[in-house]
């Protein structure tokens, strides 16, 4: 056997002579923290479709005002108060531009603001025959007639008369009627340069006169028929033996007939100047204030500043909040002590006495935009601050620090380059959570009057100015941007639920 | 436990003190002497502007702002917190705020004693039903009922108000019934409602997974009284700081709500103090006073009763 066991040495070789040994790399990518991260945060479905509607909502809040043809300032009174018309939309019959107007005097109801309206709407008692002349694009003034007793029949002669009707009396009767604005305004295009009240003139042969409120302010523009209830006053006068220059007529009228003269001003039924192809189209997708300014472009500038003063407290109670609480949990002892103390005095504080100081001592020296963000500024650090530091007490003594230091590390390298990137997923979902809260009390302060004057566009001064104007006679006013906020919120919320979770290196591989 | 109390209550007088100083001393500046003077002569046509004058002088609206400070500070002490000069003029701001106090407070304390048993009601349901249809449409509703505003709420339920028969502003001091109350508290009760449905379901499905619930399951409890005996009150204990911890965001959302709904309170009262075109600084100092008590209050108790809930949390320890 042993001559079998002969082995030459020529056999053999090295395996390697002059290589040098290393690990073998791992044929497996790595999943690094954010790789991770990613892939746990694309599983959240909910977190996804939130953050699909935030980038959505800020590029509308960035191009909106930039493209659109309606400036936020412009003031065109012309166009005040006009609801939502959104072009496909308006053929199923929503946002088509429609405003319904319930009560017996269309023109008195639609100059003044009534309360009658509400009790008309909102009574179920009512049991008037109600009219709905829908079908109808441009009925804003009705002549009516006493005699008029069936309004299916009065409807079919609405229809059968596709030009200006006339009835020689006098209607009595409350009426439903939706009407929509936006064909009052249209004009063919021959008249294009002319005023929807030159406009208006020429269709009613009446006299336009400016409706003014209490302020002075030109609110409406209403076509004034003084005529024919003079008439109905004369007569009323030579069959009672009044003389006409009673005073109170009007109110002795309603005595004796119970009819309020007001009621029986006497109104031309314009219907639509047709579906002309000569018209020109105005579409306000979410209407227009009493000013005319539209709600659309306001929406998404008072959206773009919320974002922003959103965006500014978020960077800057980040930065104070990392500086503060690594300072305070990485040197820990006396200076901790009294970083501490002073931190939990400022918490003390509550939000609106912050608000109220900061308001009383800048106000009219500064922005009031920039008012309100420094308000929120002011106390909204600490919480990061209280976060960075219980991360810097977490890791300050871990060994892979220790003997970072042992090489020679400084202070600020170990902070900033060895503890920090650990509480980065803390500090950035905390940093996402102040936008939202940031948003919601500008819209409150700018709610209540308080904090951004009227001249800036935020949502909040929109839903104010919707809730001066009147909830319930233009609802569209305050949904809008209710919705809105609402809307922003979630996404925000949700975004940061799952960025917290996605971030959160225990929940690692726990899915 | 009694020496951290008192530690913390001492500390919350010296907090109270500091921000009170910051306060007054802050709104000091706002506005000079001649200003005073000209909005004390608003309040009231008849005076006359030598009358304002001397009325300022003797009040010591010209003295050095810490003089002025050391007076008012020793009047806060025995009670008297200077003078009101805008709202009801010559009054104690004090006597002013407890006129309106009652209100102010019944509509913050009612979220919470509503929220409480509905919160842990759904939460709970959530908790039971984890991955279900039922746990899903609970957590979205408590997603969107945490966003939305309660001011957004607030607006929709006012619009709704002459439907179910509720007043559309607040009434009148002297005329409030309870229905009065019912759009401002439900408002505001919806937030603590989802808030606290939230740490519930949390903390209870926490509690579901551990092992001394497998264990009385094993010892042969059924599901339901395993989760009464041994669960709910392992879960829900811990829960009771933060409900009073939601005191405060409820305190901020009624001063909205209060202004909106017309309901006459110290937000209300603190709103007209601060006016830029007529201040009333020793009001606005009163009501700033109040809140920041309730703040500091909530806190304290917050703190304390997390110890005792929870004997595993040691006061004061370090």
């Amino acid at each position: 056997m042993n001559e079998n066991m002969k082995i030459d040495k020529k056999d053999f070789e090295f395996v390697q002579m002059n290589e040098k040994i290393f690990d073998k790399k791992f044929e497996t990518k790595a999943i690094g923290y954010f790789g991770d991260a990613l892939r746990r945060f694309s599983k959240n479905k909910s977190s996804i479709v939130a953050f699909v509607i935030l980038v959505i909502i800020i590029l509308m809040a960035i191009f909106v005002p930039i493209f659109s043809k309606y400036d936020v300032a412009t003031v065109n009174i012309a166009e005040g108060y006009l609801p939502p018309r959104i072009p496909i939309l308006e053929n199923f019959g929503i946002a088509d531009g429609t405003k319904k107007i319930t009560g017996v005097n269309v023109d008195y109801l639609i100059s003044v603001k009534d309360p009658r309206v509400e009790n008309l709407v909102d009574n179920p008692d009512n049991k008037d025959p109600t009219l709905d002349i829908k079908n109808y694009y441009f009925v804003e003034y009705i002549k009516g007639y006493e005699n008029f007793n069936d309004p299916t029949k009065f409807i079919e002669e609405l229809k059968n008369n596709s030009y200006k009707t006339t009835f020689n009396d006098i209607v009595t009767y409350k009426v439903d009627i939706k009407y929509n604005v936006y064909k009052a305004l249209s004009r063919p295009k021959w008249m294009k340069n002319q005023t929807r009240k030159q406009y208006l003139e020429y269709q009613s042969n009446g006299v336009i006169i400016n409706k003014t409120d209490e302020e002075g302010n030109t609110n409406e523009m209403v076509i004034e028929y003084t005529a024919p209830a003079e008439n109905i006053l004369k007569k009323f006068c030579r069959d009672n033996g009044y003389s006409l220059s009673t005073p109170n007529l009007e109110e002795l009228y309603l005595e004796k007939t119970g009819k309020d003269i007001r009621d029986l001003y006497q109104y031309d039924i314009y219907i639509d100047p047709l579906l002309n192809p000569d018209f020109e189209e105005i579409y306000h997708f979410f209407g227009t204030d009493n000013t005319g300014r539209d709600m659309w472009v306001r929406l998404w500038q008072g959206t773009r500043l919320s974002l922003l003063i959103g965006l500014f407290v978020a960077v800057v109670s980040i930065t104070v909040g990392v500086i503060w609480g690594s300072i305070s949990g990485y040197y820990g002892g006396v200076v901790d002590l009294a970083m501490e103390r002073f931190t939990e005095i400022l918490t003390g504080i509550p939000w609106i006495v912050t608000m109220t100081i900061t308001k009383m001592l800048l106000f009219g020296r500064i922005s009031n935009v920039l008012i309100v963000a420094i308000s929120l500024v002011l106390t909204s650090w600490t919480g990061t601050a209280a976060m960075v530091r219980s991360q810097m007490y977490r890791y300050k003594n871990r060994e892979y620090v220790l003997s970072s230091r042992t090489l020679g590390a400084n202070d600020v390298r170990l902070i900033f380059k060895h503890i920090l990137p650990n509480a980065l997923g803390t500090i950035v979902t905390s940093c996402i959570l102040v936008i939202p809260s940031a948003i919601f009390f500008e819209s409150s302060v700018a709610y209540l009057g308080l904090g951004i004057d009227a001249s800036t566009v935020s949502i909040g001064n929109l839903l104010n100015l919707g809730r001066d104007l009147g909830i319930v006679q233009y609802p569209y006013l305050t949904l809008f941007p209710a919705l809105l906020i609402s809307i922003l919120m979630i996404s925000f919320n949700m975004f940061g639920n799952g960025l917290r979770d996605a971030l959160n290196p225990s929940l690692r591989g726990s899915e | 436990m009694l020496k951290y109390t008192l530690k913390r209550v001492v500390l919350i007088f010296f907090t109270l003190f500091i921000i009170l100083t910051l306060a007054y001393i802050l709104m000091q500046f706002t506005t000079s002497f001649e200003e005073r003077v000209k909005f004390y002569q608003m309040s009231d046509p008849k005076i006359s502007y030598e009358e304002a004058i001397n009325y300022g002088q003797k009040a010591g609206w010209d003295d050095p702002i810490l003089v002025k400070y050391f007076n008012w500070i020793k009047g806060v002490f025995t009670g008297d917190w200077g003078v009101s000069v805008v709202y009801e003029v010559g009054q104690n701001p004090w006597t002013i705020l407890t006129r309106f106090i009652p209100f102010t407070m019944s509509i913050n304390i009612w979220p919470l004693i509503i929220s409480t048993p509905l919160g842990f009601l759904f939460g709970i349901i959530a908790a039971l039903r984890k991955n279900k249809p039922l746990d899903y449409i609970i957590s979205f509703l408590v997603i969107i009922c945490i966003s939305v505003p309660s001011f957004v709420f607030v607006t929709f339920l006012m619009i709704k108000a002459s439907d179910m028969g509720l007043p559309i502003q607040f009434s009148p001091a002297d005329r409030v019934t309870w229905k009065d109350y019912v759009i401002p508290v439900v408002a505001l009760s919806v937030g603590p409602i989802a808030g606290l449905t939230r740490i519930t379901r949390a903390e209870l499905t926490e509690v579901l997974t551990s092992e001394y619930l497998l264990l009385a399951r094993t010892k042969g409890l059924n599901r339901f009284q395993a989760t009464i005996r041994h669960a709910l009150r392992n879960s829900l204990l811990p829960l009771v700081p933060s409900i009073i911890g939601s005191f405060v965001g409820i305190m901020f959302g009624s001063l909205v709500v209060e202004q909106i709904y017309g309901v006459k309170g110290v937000g209300g009262i603190l709103l007209t103090a601060i006016s830029e075109t007529q201040p009333d600084h020793d009001l606005a100092m009163a009501a700033l006073a109040f809140y920041t008590i309730i703040n500091l209050v909530t806190i304290l108790i917050v703190d304390l009763a997390y110890g005792v809930v929870d004997p595993r949390i040691r006061m004061g320890a370090r």
